[in-house]
């Protein structure tokens, strides 16, 4: 009797716990679903805009008028291709562009660096007084110097040079702070000590041992300082003038002007494209590094 | 530290003070060649707003006669920057010009000129023409358009400082076919096919339709109320070149350098003007609502618009400066062959009879072209020297073969159909010209050349460019019906705000609000 | 600190000037390019300049003119619409985002995946990307419409751009879409800091979800909230790009899209009033600064106090010391 009653007891329980465990996983499901299909469209938003570039850059601008969109690729890329590059001098955008922040990540990286480093190894007079000078200006906004910066370049002769614009990229205020810190915690003082003991020059020590140590973080701090120049638009309009001199923004703006931005809308897209295509690819391919970096950099600081 | 804080603020201050000390004195530069020269190292620099002086063929020709082998400037390189005004032209050029690193020669229309004349950027030519022997003063002086001169003039020394070949004055281009059937049983229309078609109606339509403001604004409601899905306009931005109403418009600006009165009172029926031909969509307003330069702007040129409902509509005229005609209009208008058909345009791989044979051909559009209730003039392109030029020289030369070589101006002048300031290139064109296949035949520049004697160029101040900026939003906003804009006062009370905030110096109170 | 002994001392000390070379090509190039032109824009704040001949001084003038100029209190309010509109969704959707993929019970997988994608629109230049919703957001020929039209949402077409409202609420949106992916891997980050068993342990001792959020996931995102907040503020108050470019540079429709930056730019380089230009942007720093302050201060309150507190004990104490005289000075 007993025993019967326990094996009941025990499978009503059993039967129980399965009840429950397929409730719980109809309602996992549920649950999920949801989720995902909320990310999904989210997703979806995110990339839509992109997708219409990349898909319009194809199609002839006819098609695009009358059609609205689709999901089907065109064939007039190299048309479209013709008709910008007729219009618009994008190659040379490009490579201004590239030029130009390519140099600004370089010498950002390099000198925060140096002062980065300047700033934690050595006890100097002045040293916290300068350091909090920078922090102050850091809260500064670009916008204030902006007028003054147009007018001193003026007078410098600087105007329409790539100069005007790299030149500035050595003094990384922001930079030079995320560095600092990222030293700090990073590097120890001793290593330092035994090179000089070792009979090191201090800036040797620096190239061939501070700066691969804080490599990581100059490198992440790198790649933002790359896509910010990269996508600067403002300044480049004010500074810069002639033709040669354009950067990507500023070919892309002056689309709006030009017949084609209503006429041959195909090639319009193109140019967006040309614009957005490239660091997205770089990006993808870096991505795993890069949101580590950011991830690492958000607890640090 | 100490010597370096020492170092850096002397060198800070010396730069200070070497820039500082601007530009020098001027004096009227030599233009003889010099032979201490040498050429073909130099770079002489030309800014224009325009490509026009490239495309037009005027640096080659200057090329040929001066830096050609065997030339006197043999080998000289010539660095030609087109910055158009919507990228910012002015900005660009100004702080070029102040620093002393400008170019040597460069353009403007006639509110940038008055600024670069203002502030001292322009070399004085009138003194350049009289040193060269070559150059007879007297004659250029008669021969180019006494407003365009006077236009040109430094008042601080009562010299030449810039001069322009063009006059562009402004007119109505409109459809006959479309004028004629709407008007075409009013009194005095002319009879269709009669002799000088297209220049009989565009008169009566100068007398009749086109004199005013007032009579502008009947003739769209003319032209609505013959067809509903037929407009008059494309946009309401179509008659803000006739906002003063007359040919003797008052200056922005008194005598006491402050805002006019009597300019604002001229402003109002405009702004009445635009208010009444406003409509949200087509159907409600007076214009086709589109904004120029838009693609419907461009297609309602010759074709029907069609709206995302199905709706076909159709504009009859646009107003644009004469060269509009050659360079907007024209490239928009298809062609026809004999029977009336519409040919293609030949494409990139066509052969040379084709392309031929489609030039040769008949435009559709049959048009004409009118003047508005006053002349207005809109983009000449005026051509100056930089006075701290290091190749005066170089730059006068180039002048002279742009603006005194009037052989070359003749043939450029057949070549792009434009009104030129010069009369000895004028005169012979328009006597033998046999009139514009796309006018029906009309003598535009005979017509037009009526037109340009009576513009007025000296109400022109550098504030106007801001000002009808300023004045233009507001009466954009009370077009549309936005808060806070129920009458013309609120138009205007808005706009002095603005001008107290952005132009302080020319402020004054009790301006007229009605 | 140092383990040398000989000549220890002097040596040091020449080493640390050292430091000085280390730092001066950047305070070379920093108070040439940085320092410098914020002095001059203060100078040209006090003239009346045109961008070329002469720079009179007029004093205050400029400023004066700041407290009767509509457009100001208009730019700065359009300002804030756009930015407040957007940070809110911005941080709404960054925080769902976080929830989602912290959660204890639920693991949803991909995070690597996602943040990558919902990163993109950071990378492409506010400039093309005012272009390319200034032709997606069209009302007549735009995409946004069409599809509308296609799905039978809507019967007219609608004013995106057009309609003041609705154009602050777009250029809020693009904002939106540019940053949410940005915020949400730094919240992310600093959530993954928080250790797993933290979150368990609240959940098996039956915190609900929101619990959770408030006690746990918030507070360990404060500083990066704050410093999301903080520079989308500053960020936000200094739009530019889109704005200008989306439609016509000038605040159309009505004047929606006049952010400070837009009219500062507008004043220098369309109207030629230099000084003015630069009154108005040292105005616009000082607002900076001062929601900069009370930001900081007000997400801060309870360090502030505590720190105030701190000041004072040590301050009662060491004036206690020195009564008794135990402790030199020094």
């Amino acid at each position: 009797m007993d025993k019967k009653n326990s094996e009941q007891v025990l499978d009503e329980r059993a039967l129980q716990r399965i009840k429950d465990e397929k409730k719980k996983k109809r309602k996992n499901i549920i649950v999920y679903t949801l989720v995902y299909t909320g990310l999904a469209f989210l997703v979806l938003i995110t990339l839509v805009p992109f997708w219409i570039v990349i898909i319009n850059a194809t199609r002839d601008g006819m098609a695009i008028q009358t059609q609205g969109i689709t999901l089907i690729p065109g064939n007039s890329l190299f048309a479209n291709y013709k008709i910008l590059t007729d219009n618009v001098d994008i190659a040379r955008g490009f490579w201004n562009s590239l030029k130009i922040s390519t140099l600004v990540t370089v010498l950002s990286g390099y000198f925060s660096a140096l002062t980065a480093y300047g700033f934690h190894m050595y006890n100097f007079k002045g040293k916290n007084f300068l350091f909090g000078l920078i922090l102050v200006f850091m809260m500064i906004p670009s916008q204030l110097a902006f007028l003054g910066y147009v007018k001193w370049m003026t007078q410098l002769g600087l105007m329409d040079t790539h100069a005007a614009l790299i030149i500035p990229s050595v003094a990384s205020i922001g930079t030079v702070f995320f560095l600092r810190a990222y030293i700090s915690s990073s590097l120890s003082k001793s290593i330092i000590e035994s090179a000089r003991i070792d009979g090191a020059s201090e800036i040797g020590i620096f190239h061939k041992i501070a700066l691969p140590l804080m490599a990581p973080g100059v490198a992440t701090m790198s790649i933002f300082t790359f896509i910010g120049s990269w996508n600067n638009y403002l300044s480049a309009r004010v500074i810069l003038s002639s033709k040669e001199n354009e950067t990507l923004p500023m070919v892309i703006s002056s689309l709006k002007a030009l017949k084609i931005w209503y006429q041959n809308q195909g090639a319009i897209y193109l140019g967006f494209a040309i614009s957005i295509v490239p660091i997205v690819v770089v990006f993808i391919f870096a991505s795993k590094y890069l949101i580590e970096n950011i991830s690492a950099g958000a607890v640090k600081g | 530290m100490k010597k370096f804080l020492t170092l850096l603020v002397l060198s800070l201050a010396a730069l200070l003070v070497f820039t500082a000390c601007g530009n020098q004195a001027n004096e009227a530069p030599s233009v003889a060649v010099d032979e201490s020269k040498d050429y073909s190292k130099e770079k002489l620099v030309i800014w224009s707003f325009t490509d026009e002086l490239d495309t037009a063929g005027d640096i080659a020709h200057f090329e040929a006669l001066y830096t050609a082998p065997g030339k006197p400037f043999e080998g000289l390189e010539l660095e030609f920057v087109a910055v158009s005004i919507q990228d910012g032209y002015m900005d660009k050029i100004l702080p070029a010009l102040e620093s002393g690193n400008g170019p040597d020669i460069f353009t403007g229309e006639l509110d940038h000129i008055k600024q670069f004349i203002e502030a001292g950027y322009y070399a004085d030519i009138e003194s350049m023409m009289e040193a060269d022997p070559e150059v007879d003063l007297a004659a250029e002086k008669a021969d180019y358009k006494d407003y365009i001169w006077q236009s040109g003039i430094d008042p601080a020394n009562g010299k030449l400082s810039a001069l322009s070949w063009q006059v562009t004055p402004g007119a109505i281009f409109f459809k006959v076919d479309m004028a004629a059937a709407v008007w075409g049983n009013e009194a005095g229309f002319p009879a269709e096919g009669s002799d000088d078609y297209n220049a009989a109606v565009t008169n009566w339509m100068n007398e009749n339709k086109f004199n005013s403001l007032d009579n502008l604004l009947v003739a769209q409601q003319d032209v609505k109320a013959y067809n509903p899905n037929w407009r008059l306009f494309p946009d309401d931005q179509s008659v803000r070149h006739f906002a003063a109403g007359t040919n003797d418009p008052q200056m922005w600006i008194d005598a006491d350098g402050k805002l006019n009165p009597a300019k604002i009172k001229e402003q109002i029926p405009y702004i009445n003007l635009v208010k009444g031909m406003y409509g949200e969509n087509i159907d409600s307003s007076l214009t086709a609502n589109a904004d120029e330069w838009s693609g419907p702007w461009f297609d309602a040129m010759d074709k029907d618009l069609t709206d995302a409902e199905g709706n076909t509509w159709q504009v009859m005229a646009y107003s644009m400066p004469t060269w509009g005609l050659k360079y907007i209009i024209e490239p928009n208008m298809e062609k026809v062959d004999a029977e009336g058909n519409t040919l293609d345009k030949p494409g990139e791989t066509a052969d040379q009879a084709t392309v031929d044979a489609y030039a040769a051909a008949a435009y559709k559009g049959n048009w004409g072209m009118a003047s508005g209730p006053n002349s207005y003039f809109w983009g000449g392109t005026y051509l100056g020297i930089n006075a701290d030029s290091k190749l005066p020289e170089v730059s006068f030369a180039f002048l002279k073969s742009m603006l005194f070589d009037k052989e070359r101006l003749v043939a450029r002048q057949e070549a792009d159909g434009d009104m030129y300031s010069v009369e000895s290139v004028m005169a012979p064109a328009i006597a033998g010209y046999e009139g514009r296949e796309s006018l029906g035949g009309m003598n535009h520049l005979d017509v037009f050349n009526k037109e340009a004697a009576k513009i007025n160029l000296t109400s022109v101040t550098t504030y106007d460019r801001g000002l009808n900026d300023l004045l233009g939003v507001h009466i954009t906003n009370y077009k549309q019906g936005a808060d806070g804009y129920t009458s013309v006062s609120d138009v205007l009370e808005a706009f002095y705000k603005d001008v107290q905030v952005t132009y302080p110096e020319i402020y004054v109170e009790g301006l007229p609000t009605e | 600190m140092s383990t040398f002994v000989s000549g220890g001392i002097k040596m040091n000390k020449r080493k640390d000037r050292i430091g000085y070379a280390f730092i001066s090509p950047f305070f070379l190039v920093f108070f040439l390019f940085n320092a410098y032109p914020i002095f001059f824009t203060l100078y040209l704040s006090f003239t009346r300049y045109k961008g070329y001949g002469a720079k009179t001084f007029i004093g205050a003038e400029n400023f004066k003119l700041i407290f009767k100029d509509p457009n100001v209190v208009d730019a700065f309010l359009n300002t804030i619409k756009i930015w407040g509109v957007n940070i809110f969704f911005q941080i709404f959707l960054a925080l769902l985002l976080v929830m989602v993929f912290s959660d204890i019970k639920y693991k949803v997988k991909g995070l690597g995946f996602f943040r990558v994608v919902f990163y993109l629109p950071n990378l492409i230049a506010a400039a093309t990307i005012s272009l390319v919703f200034a032709k997606l957001l069209d009302k007549d020929y735009g995409v946004v419409n069409q599809v509308l039209f296609q799905l039978g949402w809507i019967g007219d077409a609608i004013g995106w751009l057009t309609e003041p409202i609705l154009a602050q609420m777009s250029v809020s949106g693009i904002q939106t879409w540019m940053w949410f992916g940005n915020s949400f891997i730094l919240f992310m980050a600093s959530v993954q800091a928080v250790s797993k068993e933290t979150f368990e342990a609240a959940s098996i001792d039956g915190a609900g979800r929101f619990q959770i959020l408030k006690n746990i996931t918030i507070p360990s995102i404060k500083p990066i909230l704050m410093y999301v907040m903080v520079t989308g503020l500053i960020g936000g108050l200094q739009l530019f790009d889109i704005p200008f470019l989306i439609t016509d540079g000038k605040g159309f429709p009505e004047g929606s899209l006049n952010t400070m930056i837009v009219y500062i730019y507008n004043m220098a380089f369309v109207h030629n009033n230099y000084g003015y230009a630069s009154a108005l942007s040292f105005a616009l720093f000082i607002v900076i600064m001062i929601f900069t302050v009370i930001f900081t201060v007000a997400t801060n309150r309870t360090e502030i106090k505590d720190f105030i507190k701190r000041r004072k004990e040590e301050k009662a104490r060491k004036k206690m010391l020195v009564e008794k005289g135990s402790v030199s000075n020094g």
